[in-house]
């Protein structure tokens, strides 16, 4: 146990380090020479070596699992009495690292530019149509009005106003914000459960912390209000309940799958364990419908795990451990994409077997396991 | 064989040749006519639109979608004989071409380039004038509207249809 935490920070310095490897072609954040040496390197690496580069992140994701999975069995035997200061570090860390796997934080910036720089209807106006704007050359998806709702257009004023038009400084300050609704909703967590191995299973989760703290994903703030909304709610006094609604609406404002939690306001009596309990099987049932809509993205994850994170961890949980092996399976849906730079061919179906593998096998260790434990009584 | 050599390079000319594809701009179907029980509401609906397009970008395209609605939705009453109706309609067309301009030089004027969209309704302008000479040629000059409770109305269509095509020469003109 001792030395998981250094394990654990020592990997994310290298996810870190890695992720630069990805930076777009059009895009440098230094000039000076040490830096260019370094990101040519890494950039030669992903973008000429791309096996090796898929077979580097293997062994990245492989290693913060199993640190992650040595702290959570540790969790069980060892109370954990304190938040690990470690955990700071990480946190610092993979903020400052490349929104390696994902373009969606560019998307996010330019919505905000049309809206707040140029001042246009952003679900009108498609960055593409302004022309000479210098983040279309590193921009994906510039040829599509804004994708997701005016909660997040409103709230995405702040850390572009922070960014003052740099673009590494935006960057770091759209994912400090989302890294804001992360702490927010591990000290829902806590605050609630007052027991770390649950906070300790939603905030370091690879996928938590590679979805939100590397991309800047945006679906941990809409689970940060829609959680906030449904403790609200659950409080007496209608000053909480009414700002349980507000903060629910902008949460289903923001991307619009907390609207499945809708259901939950209206069963005050049950405990919020069970609440969050059904929450989760809501939350992923709406993940597995996602391929209906375009894709079933490895951050989509966040929405089901920040609810499950709330139930109690007992021995052998199985929501927890299939949550584990399908988070450590939607993290391998990237090495396709990574080995091949391709979305199209046989990348698609790769990434289908890369997630179902994992979890086939745990479900299939369970499987054994209860046949056993049925067993054991009839043997004695 | 030298028939074959010339057809076989001829060929190869062709391919390598890169095709130019342009797009075409193109007018709206006809949405909901007078009479029609959604009429009112799809009027109704294309003025509380309006604030929901903020940015003078965002509003230039708002006014040349209506534009361009109102003008599909004045040919259709032509072509039924509908003329009072149709009158009023290619009027609101009109009012809402030359609102476009505005919006454009105020984006200009906010350092925006605006070189795609002056192009856009450059294109926009010579649709809408080739359909209202089209017109023009199968309309009557003027017509009298004898409506059944009031007196008759003289349209002159001929003089609406120059107005109009004026107001879009006007627009792009405007933005040189």
């Amino acid at each position: 146990m001792k030395h998981i935490p250094t394990l654990f920070i020592g990997i994310a310095i290298v996810l870190g380090i890695y992720s630069y490897g990805f930076i777009d072609p059009h895009l440098s954040f230094s000039s000076h020479p040490f830096y260019l040496f370094i990101q040519n390197a890494l950039v030669h690496l992903v973008y000429r070596q791309s096996v090796t580069a898929a077979a580097l992140y293997v062994c990245i994701i492989v290693g913060l699992f199993a640190a992650y999975g040595m702290i959570m069995q540790s969790a069980k035997t060892e109370k954990m009495k304190y938040f690990p200061r470690w955990m700071i570090w990480g946190i610092g860390i993979l903020l400052v690292s490349y929104p390696a796997f994902s373009y969606d934080i560019y998307n996010y910036i330019a919505t905000a530019k049309v809206t707040f720089q140029y001042r246009e209807n952003p679900y009108v106006m498609m960055p593409i149509e302004i022309p000479n704007e210098p983040m279309l050359s590193f921009t994906r998806a510039a040829n599509k009005v804004a994708l997701y709702g005016p909660a997040w257009i409103v709230l995405t004023s702040f850390p572009y106003i922070v960014g003052a038009g740099n673009m590494l400084a935006t960057i770091v300050s759209f994912k400090t914000f989302t890294a804001l609704f992360y702490t927010a909703v591990t000290y829902l967590i806590y605050r609630k459960t007052k027991r770390w191995d649950q906070v300790m299973f939603f905030a370091l989760n690879p996928l938590i912390l590679i979805e939100v703290l590397v991309s800047g994903h945006n679906d941990i703030v809409m689970m940060a209000l829609g959680l906030a909304g449904l403790l609200l709610w659950n409080r007496q006094g209608m000053q909480y309940k009414a700002a349980g609604i507000i903060l629910f609406i902008s949460s289903v404002l923001i991307k619009g799958a907390t609207i499945a939690l809708v259901p939950l306001f209206f069963f005050p009596r049950w405990k919020w364990e069970k609440k969050m309990l059904v929450a989760g099987v809501l939350m992923f049932g709406v993940f597995l419908l996602s391929p209906v809509r375009e894709e079933m993205y490895p951050w989509y994850a966040v929405w089901w795990l920040s609810c499950i994170a709330f139930v109690p961890i007992r021995k052998h949980s199985f929501i927890h451990w299939f949550s584990f092996w399908l988070s450590f399976g939607l993290m391998l849906r990237y090495v396709p994409w990574i080995a091949t730079r391709e979305y199209g061919g046989i990348t698609p179906i790769i990434r289908v077997i890369a997630t179902l593998v994992p979890v086939l096998f745990y479900l299939l260790y369970r499987f054994r396991k209860n046949v056993k434990h049925l067993r054991a009584p009839w043997k004695k | 064989m030298k028939h074959i050599v010339a057809l076989y390079l001829f060929g190869i000319l062709l391919l390598a040749t890169p095709l130019l594809v342009r797009a075409e701009y193109v007018l709206p179907y006809p949405s909901y006519m007078p009479g029609n029980k959604h009429y009112k509401i799809s009027r109704f609906i294309d003025k509380i639109r309006q604030p929901f397009y903020f940015g003078n970008l965002s509003s230039y395209k708002y006014h040349l979608s209506l534009a361009d609605k109102y003008l599909v939705e004045a040919k259709t009453l032509f072509e039924y004989k509908q003329y009072l109706l149709a009158s009023d309609a290619l009027a609101r067309s009109d009012s809402e071409f030359a609102k476009t301009t505005q919006f454009l030089l105020g984006a200009r004027q906010e350092r925006k380039d605006i070189s795609a969209f002056v192009r856009q309704l450059a294109q926009a302008s010579a649709l809408h004038t080739e359909i209202l000479l089209r017109m023009n040629e199968v309309l009557p000059p003027s017509y009298e509207w004898k409506p059944e409770k009031s007196d008759a109305i003289q349209l002159s269509i001929a003089d609406m249809v120059r107005e109009s095509v004026m107001v879009r020469k006007n627009a792009v003109i405007r933005l040189r």
